[in-house]
């Protein structure tokens, strides 16, 4: 049985992850939100159960020069314009086929298996991001049926207001940028 | 103590302990791999690399495009 249900993605944890996510999304009522999520889930899942592998190229270059020029550009009209505009939502857009270029990429080799370092080190992580997601999930959950965002507030309702001001929204942009180029393992790469 | 001192006072205690890991493990203060090597190896699966780079996309579109419900 395993086999098969692994042959289909259906034992990837991710395709659970986004699945659980997307319906948050339905619950909370939140069209885009659940279009997002629902497209991502189904992007996963079809990638999981092996429909999206064929093709695959080497992992592209990207020269340091051309990076930082993207990550200025990138930075200076993220942060001074205001938010919430059809501006943020092009620049949005142009970001979301970029990125999913530069992980398209074909793996490198198969898995080594995990010294016991590194499974703790997994399993660490694991747990304070399970833990996060929860008391994200159940607070969110919990706002929603009490009709209140005040009374056990999200990580977004704390966090938005400190957006509003332009230092907020420039910190915000710069700590997201880097953060992507970061798991995009494109820096420095030859 | 109000549920939302509670409930913040959770986020901060998680925040504060993921600090706490990344400082730990960066100054070899604790026997676990540094960030950098843990996401090198969780980033080698394409499937692991679009769902972490979807999820980085949402976070962005939810703060500056989508107006956060407050």
């Amino acid at each position: 049985m395993l086999p098969f249900l692994k042959r289909w993605g259906i034992t990837n944890p991710w395709v659970w992850v986004f699945l659980v996510t997307t319906s948050l999304q339905v619950f909370r009522g939140s069209p885009i939100d659940t279009l997002i999520f629902g497209s991502s889930t189904l992007i996963i899942w079809l990638d999981a159960a092996g429909f999206l592998k064929k093709s695959l190229q080497e992992r592209p270059k990207v020269s340091n020069a051309l990076i930082v020029i993207v990550m200025l550009m990138l930075g200076l009209s993220l942060s001074f314009f205001p938010r919430h505009t059809y501006l943020h939502g092009a620049i949005m857009f142009a970001i979301l086929p970029v990125v999913l270029f530069l992980v398209w990429h074909k793996d490198r080799g198969p898995k080594e298996k995990a010294d016991p370092v590194m499974a703790r080190t997994k399993n660490v992580w694991k747990v304070l991001s399970l833990l996060l997601c929860v008391w994200e999930f159940a607070a969110n959950i919990q706002g929603q049926l009490e009709h209140s965002l005040t009374t056990h507030p999200t990580m977004s309702v704390l966090i938005d207001p400190f957006l509003d001001e332009t230092i907020g929204q420039t910190v915000f942009v710069v700590l997201w940028l880097f953060l992507g180029l970061g798991l995009l393992r494109i820096w420095g790469r030859k | 103590m109000s549920d939302s001192v509670i409930v913040i006072t959770g986020y901060l205690v998680l925040l504060a302990l993921g600090i706490m890991l990344w400082l730990l493990s960066k100054f070899e203060r604790i026997r676990l791999h540094k960030v950098g090597v843990l996401m090198d190896r969780i980033l080698h699966h394409r499937t692991t690399r679009l769902a972490i780079m979807l999820a980085w996309w949402w976070v962005g579109w939810h703060f500056l495009v989508n107006q956060v419900a407050r």
